[in-house]
This record gives C-alpha cells, sequence and structure tokens, in this order.
C-alpha cells in the first residue's frame, strides 16, 4: 500500500527521472521502490532539485542505488540536489556524491 | 478479553503511564526555559522527553503521536543545535504542542478519533514546521561554506572561537543496524555535536551499505569517524550519544590516545579478514588528520605496556551502562499493595510468636523471635519506603497553572516551591493533588489582587504564593499561602449567618470563624468562577483532607496574605506504635509523638472527677486529659496509672493511661465504614494475642477532647481552650 | 403483580433476592432476641459464630457492642437488639455472633458486620406464597424494621430488613453524632 504524500513523479521539465516527497524513512520504502524500478529502465541520472525533505535512510537509499547502477559498470549522477538533500550529504561530508553543478534550485 | 489483548493492555497502560511522566518532564523544561533561555540542559530534557514520547508510541504503532510529536521534537531539536532561538511564539506553540500530545494521547484506544483533534494536529503541526524552517538559517550550502559565511550561525562561530589547544578527540560511531527504526538519526546527533566545538572532519563510512535490490531502507549501515575540536570533556561529548548506546558501537578517542589506541580501534573496526576495510579506514583517517599530520602507520607488534590503559581508554556502550543514574523499574501498584498485606500479617505474627516465646519461657525461641521481629521491621520500612514518593513532583505540577491561569487574570504571580523532597504515600500524594490544586486556584482567584492595587497597598506588583511540604512529629506538613488580601473575618462571619451556618449570638474566635469556609453551603455561585470552581469547593477539601485522617487549618492576617495548613498521618499501613492499656482496651499511640513516661503527677490524681486539667513538669505548665475518665471507661481504675507525655504541634499534651506496655509494630486495619465518621480513631490493629487494640489519633483526639468539654462546660472556659492542640505557626 | 398479601417492597437498598415469584422458595434463619423469635433471610448471612471476645470502642451509642477479630480482618460487631430498641443482649450460654454482608456506603464495597444476638435456632424453608403483610400496629419493634411476616411452626414472625436496620450511611452518621455530643443520646432514642 503506497502511503504518502510524496508525488512520485515520471518524466520532469528536464526529461530525466526526478524524485519528489521527502526522501526520509517514513517514506523510504515506497521512494526505494520508484527507484528500483527507474534503474531497471536503465536510469543513470536522477533529479533532486523536488526533493524536500532528507535523512541518514535518504542517503543510504541514495548511495544504494549507485551501488546498483555501478553494479552494472555504469554510474548514477545524483543531479541538482535540492537544499535540504545538500545539507544532509553536506553533514556526512558526502558532497562528493552529488554532481558538482553547484546551481541550487530550491522547490518550486 | 483475550490473553493477547490483556497483555497489551497492561503494555499500553504502562506506555501511557511513562508517556504522562514525559509531558511532565517536557512541561517544566519548557517553563525553565522560559525563565532562562540559556539553559542548554532544559532544553535538552524537553527534547528527550519529546524523543521518548515518539519513539515509545512508534514501537506500539500509535501513528497520530508518532506524527505530531516528530514536529514538536524537530523544533527542539534545531533548538538544541543552535540553530533556532527561543522566542515567545516558539515558547507558545511549544506549549500548545505538549497539549495536543496529550490530548492525543488520551484518544489513544478509543474507538473513534475527535476530528478537531485531528485538525489541531494538521495546523499547529504545520505551525511548527513553518518556524523551524523560516528560523534556520540558509542550510543549502554544505559544512565547509557554511563555516565562510559567518555570522549567519552563532553556534558556528562559537565553534570557531574555540582555541585549537583545546584538543582534537577523535569519534569512531558504528551505528547498530535498528537505529533507524528505533527512531534514532545519526544526523541529529551529529549536527549536535557541532554545538560542542568544531567537527574538524566527518568520514562517512559507507561500506555495509548493499545495493538497492538488497536494502533494507528501514535498516541502518552507517558509519562514522569524527574529528571534533572541542574543550569539552569525555562524559559531554559521550553524553552527545546517550540515547543511542543500545544501537550503536561508540569509541571515543582523547586527543592524547597513542597510535596503539588507534590500533586497537583499526582492529575491532576493520579486522584483519577484511583487508579492504582496513585500507578505506586508514585511508579515511589519514584524510580527517589532515595534509599535516603524521601518516598513521600499521604498527605489528605488540605493545603490552600501552595495552594496560584499554579500561581507561576504550567506552563501549556497556560499560557506559550501570553508571551513576539512577535505576527504575516500572511496579504494579496492586501487586506492591498485596506485598504490603503480606508484611502486615508477618507483624502480627511474628508478635504472636514473641508471644508465645514469653509464655513458654523459652530464652533460644525468644531470641529467635526477637531477630525475627528486626527482620519483618525492616522489610517494613522497606516495602513502606516504595510506596513513598517525594510531592515535589506533584507541586511542579502547578507551575503551568499558576503561569496561565495568572496570565488569564492579568496578575502578576510567583509560584515559589519548597521541600519538594518530602516523601509521602504515593497513594495519599495523588488523593491530595485536587485539593491543593484547589487552594492554589483559590489563592490566584480571590487571595492576590491585581498589580494596580498591590502597589497601591504598598506592596510589590508581583504576587507571591508559596508550597511548603515538611515533616513534623510523625506527620507531613503541606502549606499553601499567598501574600494577598487575608481572610475577611467580619465578612465570613457575616456570610455564615446569612446562610443559617451558625447562631447569630456565637461567640467565635479567629480560627473558629476562619473554618467556617470549609462548612457546606459556604460558597456560593458569585464566588464558585470558572476558574477555582466547578463544583469543587472547600467543603469537599475539607472532606478529603479529613478522609486521609488529616487536618486542615487556616491561618491569616488582613492585608497580607493567608496559609492554609494541611496535616496529613505519614503512612495508612503500619506504624511504629506505642502500647497502652485503659480500662482493659489497648491503645495505641503512635511512637513518633510520644516524648515521654512518667508516673501520673500529684496534682491529676487530686480531684477523682476531673476529665482534664494542667500539670507542671519541670516547671513548665501542660495540660493532660485522663483517657480512661473521658472515654467513661467503667469500673475503678488502675492505681498506679501512668502519664504519657505527647507531641501535638509544637506543644505537648500529657495522656493518662491505666498501663504502659512498650513499642508495638502496629499494622493499622480499618475500623469499618460505620466509623468513619468519628474523631480520636485512627484504625484498629490486632495483638499478637489476637485482640482488637485501637489506634488513637492523637491530633483528632485532642480536637474532640477540646470541643466535647468546652460545650459541657457551656462557655468557652481556659481549661477547655488550653487542652486543644495549640496550632503551630506556619513556618 | 401485587395482591393484598404481597410483602411491603423493602426499604433501602434491596436484600438479596426480592424478585421471587410465588412458586419460589425461600431460606430463613430464625433466632431471638430476649423472649421474641425473628427470622432473616439466609443469603445475607455468611457464618454464625458463638460468643467472641470483642474490644469495645469509646463514646458509642448502645448499639455497637464494639470490634471483634474475624480471621485478620477487623469487623463491627452490633447488638442487634439494642438496635432494635429491645433491651441489651445479656451475654448467655447460647449467645451468637451472626456474620453479615450489607451494601456499603455509595454502592462500594459491601461491609461484613457482626450481630449480637440471644440464640440460633434454626434454618428453614418458606415459600414465599406465604410471607405475609406487615402489620402497621401491634409489633414490639419499629415496622420500618420489618420486611415480611413469615409463618413458622405457626407463628406468625417478623423478618427483619437488614438493609435497614444497618444501612451503613444510617449508622456512620448515628455513631458519629453520638461521639460528638453526649445530649445526642437522645437522638439515638428517637432515630
Amino acid at each position: 500500500m503506497i502511503m504518502s504524500d510524496s508525488v512520485i513523479d515520471v518524466g520532469g521539465a528536464s526529461g530525466g527521472w526526478r524524485l519528489s516527497g521527502e526522501l526520509t524513512i517514513q517514506h523510504a520504502a515506497t521512494q526505494g521502490e520508484q527507484l528500483r524500478q527507474w534503474i531497471d529502465a536503465g536510469m543513470m541520472s536522477v533529479d533532486l532539485s523536488a526533493v524536500e525533505a532528507c535523512d541518514s535512510s535518504g542517503v543510504q537509499l541514495l548511495v544504494a542505488a549507485r551501488r546498483s547502477v555501478a553494479a552494472r559498470g555504469q554510474s548514477l549522477e545524483l543531479r541538482d540536489a535540492s537544499a535540504p538533500v545538500r545539507d544532509v550529504f553536506g553533514r556526512f561530508a558526502l558532497t562528493g556524491l552529488l554532481s558538482s553543478d553547484v546551481v541550487t534550485r530550491e522547490h518550486p | 478479553m483475550s490473553q493477547d489483548e490483556d497483555i497489551l493492555a497492561v503494555a499500553r497502560e504502562g506506555f501511557l503511564d511513562e508517556a504522562r511522566d514525559m509531558l511532565r518532564q517536557f512541561e517544566q523544561a519548557l517553563l525553565t526555559m522560559e525563565q532562562d533561555p540559556s539553559d542548554a540542559e532544559a532544553v535538552n530534557s524537553a527534547f528527550r522527553a519529546a524523543h521518548t514520547v515518539k519513539g515509545t508510541a512508534g514501537l506500539f504503532g500509535f501513528d497520530a503521536v508518532v506524527r505530531f510529536t516528530h514536529e514538536v521534537e524537530s523544533l527542539l531539536e534545531s533548538m538544541r543545535s543552535g540553530e533556532l532561538a527561543l522566542s515567545d511564539e516558539a515558547m507558545a506553540l511549544l506549549l500548545q504542542g505538549r497539549d495536543q500530545m496529550e490530548r492525543l494521547l488520551a484518544e489513544i484506544g478509543l474507538d473513534a478519533q475527535d476530528p478537531d483533534v485531528a485538525q489541531t494536529s494538521l495546523t499547529l503541526g504545520e505551525a511548527l514546521r513553518a518556524l523551524r524552517e523560516r528560523g534556520a538559517p540558509a542550510l543549502g550550502q554544505g559544512l565547509a561554506s557554511a563555516a565562510l559565511s559567518g555570522g549567519a550561525d552563532p553556534s558556528r562561530l562559537v565553534a570557531e572561537s574555540v582555541p585549537a589547544a583545546g584538543g582534537v578527540w577523535h569519534i569512531s560511531l558504528r551505528m547498530g543496524i535498528d537505529a533507524l527504526r528505533n527512531g534514532l538519526d545519526p544526523l541529529s546527533f551529529i549536527r549536535y555535536l557541532s554545538t560542542l566545538g568544531e567537527v574538524r572532519g566527518i568520514h562517512t563510512v559507507t561500506d555495509a551499505i548493499p545495493d538497492l535490490a538488497a536494502l533494507d531502507p528501514e535498516s541502518c549501515f552507517l558509519g562514522f569517524e569524527i574529528r571534533l575540536a572541542t574543550e569539552a570533556d569525555r562524559a559531554t561529548i559521550e553524553g552527545v550519544f546517550e540515547f543511542m548506546l543500545d544501537d550503536c558501537s561508540l569509541t571515543v578517542l582523547a586527543p592524547d590516545a597513542a597510535s596503539a589506541d588507534y590500533e586497537r580501534l583499526l582492529d575491532a573496526r576493520a579486522p584483519d579478514t577484511q583487508p579492504e576495510a582496513r585500507e578505506h579506514l586508514l585511508a579515511a583517517w589519514q584524510s580527517l588528520a589532515g595534509p599535516g599530520a603524521a601518516p598513521f602507520i600499521e604498527r605489528r607488534e605488540d605493545v603490552p605496556e600501552r595495552r594496560a590503559n584499554e579500561p581507561e581508554r576504550r567506552s563501549g556502550a556497556k560499560e557506559r551502562r550501570g553508571g551513576d543514574e539512577t535505576r527504575f523499574i516500572r511496579v504494579r501498584a496492586d501487586k506492591l499493595d498485596h506485598l504490603i498485606d503480606l508484611i502486615g500479617e508477618l507483624v502480627i505474627a511474628s508478635s504472636g510468636a514473641q508471644m508465645v516465646a514469653r509464655t513458654e519461657q523459652s530464652p533460644t525461641f525468644g531470641e529467635a523471635a526477637q531477630r525475627i521481629s528486626d527482620l519483618v521491621q525492616e522489610a517494613r520500612d522497606g516495602a513502606l519506603g516504595l510506596r513513598m514518593m517525594p510531592i515535589g513532583e506533584t507541586f511542579s505540577r502547578f507551575q503551568r497553572v499558576v503561569r496561565d491561569v495568572s496570565k488569564q487574570l492579568e496578575k502578576d504571580v510567583e509560584l515559589a516551591i519548597s521541600g519538594g523532597d518530602t516523601e509521602m504515600d504515593k497513594q495519599m500524594v495523588e488523593t491530595i493533588a485536587d485539593p491543593l490544586m484547589h487552594l492554589v486556584r483559590n489563592s490566584l482567584d480571590h487571595g492576590l489582587e491585581g498589580p494596580a492595587e498591590r502597589l497601591a497597598a504598598g506592596k510589590p506588583a508581583q504576587g507571591r504564593i508559596c508550597l511548603n511540604a515538611y515533616h513534623e512529629s510523625g506527620s507531613v506538613v503541606l502549606e499553601v499561602s499567598d501574600d494577598g488580601r487575608g481572610l475577611n473575618r467580619d465578612r465570613i462571619l457575616a456570610k455564615a449567618m446569612e446562610r443559617g451556618l451558625i447562631e447569630p449570638d456565637a461567640d467565635l474566635d479567629d480560627e473558629q470563624v476562619y473554618q467556617l469556609i470549609f462548612m457546606p453551603g459556604f460558597s456560593t455561585a458569585e464566588q464558585v468562577t470558572n476558574l477555582s470552581g466547578r463544583g469543587v469547593g472547600m467543603d469537599v477539601v475539607k472532606r478529603n483532607v479529613e478522609g486521609l485522617r488529616g487536618q486542615i487549618r487556616v491561618s491569616s492576617r488582613p492585608g497580607q496574605g493567608a496559609t492554609i495548613q494541611i496535616r496529613l498521618p505519614l503512612t495508612l499501613a503500619i506504624i511504629d506504635g506505642f502500647l497502652t492499656s485503659v480500662g482493659g482496651v489497648s491503645y495505641v499511640l503512635p511512637l513518633e509523638l510520644v516524648a515521654e513516661c512518667l508516673e501520673v503527677p500529684a496534682e491529676c490524681q487530686s480531684q477523682p472527677d476531673r476529665v482534664a486539667g494542667h500539670f507542671d513538669l519541670r516547671g513548665e505548665v501542660l495540660p493532660y486529659l485522663d483517657i480512661g475518665r473521658f472515654y467513661r471507661h467503667s469500673g475503678t481504675p488502675a492505681a498506679r496509672r501512668s502519664l504519657v507525655l505527647v507531641r501535638d504541634g509544637s506543644t505537648r499534651v500529657g495522656l493518662i493511661v491505666d498501663r504502659l506496655h512498650g513499642e508495638h509494630q502496629t499494622v493499622i486495619k480499618p475500623l469499618g465504614q460505620v466509623f468513619q465518621d468519628i474523631k480520636g480513631l485512627a484504625g484498629s490493629t490486632i495483638l499478637g494475642s489476637g485482640e482488637v487494640a485501637l489506634i488513637l489519633d492523637v491530633p483528632a483526639l485532642l480536637d474532640l477532647a477540646t470541643t466535647r468539654l468546652s460545650s459541657a462546660a457551656g462557655s468557652r472556659g481556659q481549661a477547655a481552650r488550653t487542652v486543644a492542640g495549640v496550632h503551630s505557626e506556619p513556618r | 403483580m401485587q395482591t393484598p398479601n404481597a410483602p411491603i417492597a423493602a426499604r433501602g437498598v434491596p436484600q438479596g433476592e426480592d424478585i421471587a415469584s410465588a412458586g419460589d422458595i425461600v431460606q430463613f434463619l430464625r433466632l431471638s432476641l430476649g423472649s421474641e423469635k425473628y427470622a432473616v433471610q439466609i443469603n445475607a448471612v455468611r457464618e454464625i459464630l458463638q460468643m467472641v471476645p470483642t474490644t469495645p470502642l469509646p463514646l458509642m451509642p448502645p448499639f455497637v457492642r464494639g470490634v471483634m477479630n474475624l480471621r485478620g480482618a477487623v469487623v463491627p460487631v452490633v447488638d442487634l437488639g439494642a438496635r432494635l430498641d429491645l433491651p441489651a443482649t445479656d451475654v448467655g450460654r447460647r449467645t451468637c455472633v451472626v456474620i453479615v454482608d450489607v451494601p456499603g456506603i455509595d454502592e462500594r464495597r459491601p461491609q461484613t458486620l457482626g450481630l449480637l444476638v440471644d440464640a440460633v435456632y434454626e434454618v428453614f424453608d418458606a415459600p414465599v406464597a406465604d410471607q405475609e403483610a406487615v402489620p402497621r400496629l401491634g409489633t414490639r419493634i419499629d415496622p420500618g424494621f420489618i420486611r415480611s411476616m413469615v409463618r413458622i411452626r405457626g407463628e406468625s414472625t417478623a423478618e427483619l430488613n437488614l438493609s435497614a436496620i444497618l444501612d451503613q450511611q444510617l449508622l456512620a452518621r448515628l455513631i458519629a453524632c453520638h461521639a460528638t455530643d453526649p445530649l445526642s443520646e437522645a437522638l439515638t432514642a428517637l432515630a
């Protein structure tokens, strides 16, 4: 049962896969499922500009997603991270995992 | 109910009990924060309380509580990490949050949820979130740029001013797999660390995170290696992680840790069997130490003398636990009562054994029986002690009430509490809480004047209510006093006459006039406001107090204030008694009240029919009461009687009895409902012989004697008045 | 349905099985107070003891004998004759204490009391139909204390209304008044 107020949006304005809603433990299962589907569909870049909140669980999801993509010899780009994502990754000194495009876009 | 449902119901009760405790702690911390915004411990305490409620609610699946409490906890967390300062708005929202949490807890187990409550959760939750987001400075930049931006975050400024000489600690943390499930997010702890100093470097160990297919998103696979520059001591640093100890492995290395300590840590985190992990960890440490630091070289040789330091340096979760914190366990009240009943029976049985030893005249048995009696006495004290709790917890509840009501009434009132660690039987505390609340509200409502009136009277604008508690002569004394208007003797008298409560020509002293306010029918609709009324009334207060075998007294100075004093027995179950007999009936006095025993002085014997009078004790004139005559025991009194000097408040009174039988462990048994209104007897007890003895309630007995003797005399003559217990001045 | 011979509704709290149909049998205990015989319904009686030592309480109305030790519990003992304004019971060879349970004040736990009586006889059965109304005049004791008249061995015997006689609230008040004011001995006599 999908219980979340996180909107799962396929095909955002930039033409790629865009995660939105919250990347937190309450929604981790749903978001994780979504990421799995997209990776199976061949995703190599995910737009994080619409992520409203992020916690440790969210970080794990993204790292695991990168691992899954790396396992098939490719790499997953974590793109346009929103402020909450940047904050958490910054705290964990994992900013290096985020795409180096420093321009942040606030969630509209 | 099925057995499962039974278990669940019991567990739920336990949760609700603990949650209520947490709410109390939460509110207390909030009020402290309001008084002293710089009190970091108060913020911590509030955070801890909210966190505990959320965590435990989560275990039970009480989602509504979890969701809302999360917002409260998050706001407190941003305060804790210095990102948000306390403001009136924040305080108001947090207090409202506490009330909402209470409402949500009350809804647990109910079939229907109140839609209003759910709505409040939404709106209040949003308000809390909005405040948090508004108050937080832009966190879009990473850690490094935040330090550069300067001025945006006060906590960072503090960190930068910590001299490098403070020391750089190394914190190695591996989260337990259930940490996230148990509501512990390392993110918040790491945020908090930055308030202790400067996080010079952090390495997040992601080695353990599997790929997406294998990942259980609620499990935690994270580890951290952190370099923290701080002046704080080990205890403070470890204190940051105090919540998490069950769900992580923590090692804190001091600035002066030797490389052997790091080797040990390396072995623990990445044993030889995992060469890749060791490589990663060493590399991480290297980068954390910075470019100028000496490289971490792995040494293979053992250095035994360094290992000897190990207990000091290492601090695993196990060693940390069982430390200085007092441990509590939750016990069902009925089990405790049952235990106390059993001990009561033990006391009586032990008494019986001692009697047999005496009749059988067996010294060896006598010794054994005495040993048993001593042990039973210790067990008795221990068991009764379990039921005692400090009254301070109840007193602190009133802080909130005084704050809210005084704001409502536009009066400036301070609540001063003293003697909060005075202990009372738990049941009595619960029974006396409502009457005390009523008295406090009464002072707020009627006793204390508004600021303007106070200033005009030459008093400080701020009024004061004092709650005080202390032990005295085997009783617990509770006092509620204020520095308000005081009681208006004439108005009380007039009102009592108007209501037909007393005769128009009644001649009463001040104390008796003040006692009129406790008569049923005295309070009227005009006095019963929606604050102090609600059908409680002073007569109910008095009844509750007397139901606990207590007394209530009033003293007042017009224009200066009033004090209401409640005196309660220390315990309802077992006491140290002093056994006497009068007219063939055994009476027990509370041992704590017994000051001295003497032969009956000559002047008491002089008039055969005197029930009460005075006698001289080493130059002091004291009143006495002849119990046998007062109680109209038939038959001729014993030839050589005794006088027992007992304490009554701050004075002493002599009680004449026939014989003294010495100390006696007394299990108090109730007399029966038909005797509930008589004064002077506190209950009964069963002696070792099976005989029923009566327990005297000394203060009430003396009151009764005063009443009967004065009405018999037809006037309040000197003798009658001085037999009465003299009411001690409030401290 | 009320018939002219149906028992008057019990005063105070109903005692035991009030609602019995005509064919039912009710059990009674027959006892004596002084020279008179009375009956009480057995369902209120817990046990019957021979005379036991009692500890007198001070300043009590005459019907309060004192308290006794009933296997570790302290139980009040009421002199039933004195309570019914008959002469106080003289303790003799056949004196007994009948332990009964009565409803407590405000529907709280039932209270246990001991009743001091001169003698107890037997337990007998009587059909409900044999119970008769209480006469308004001519009874030795206050008709308010009588629940019905029962015919035993040809004699019409008063069945005592224990709920009324031992009403806890009333007794508590009588006892409290008596203790505080010696003049209320007169009031007790009128109660």
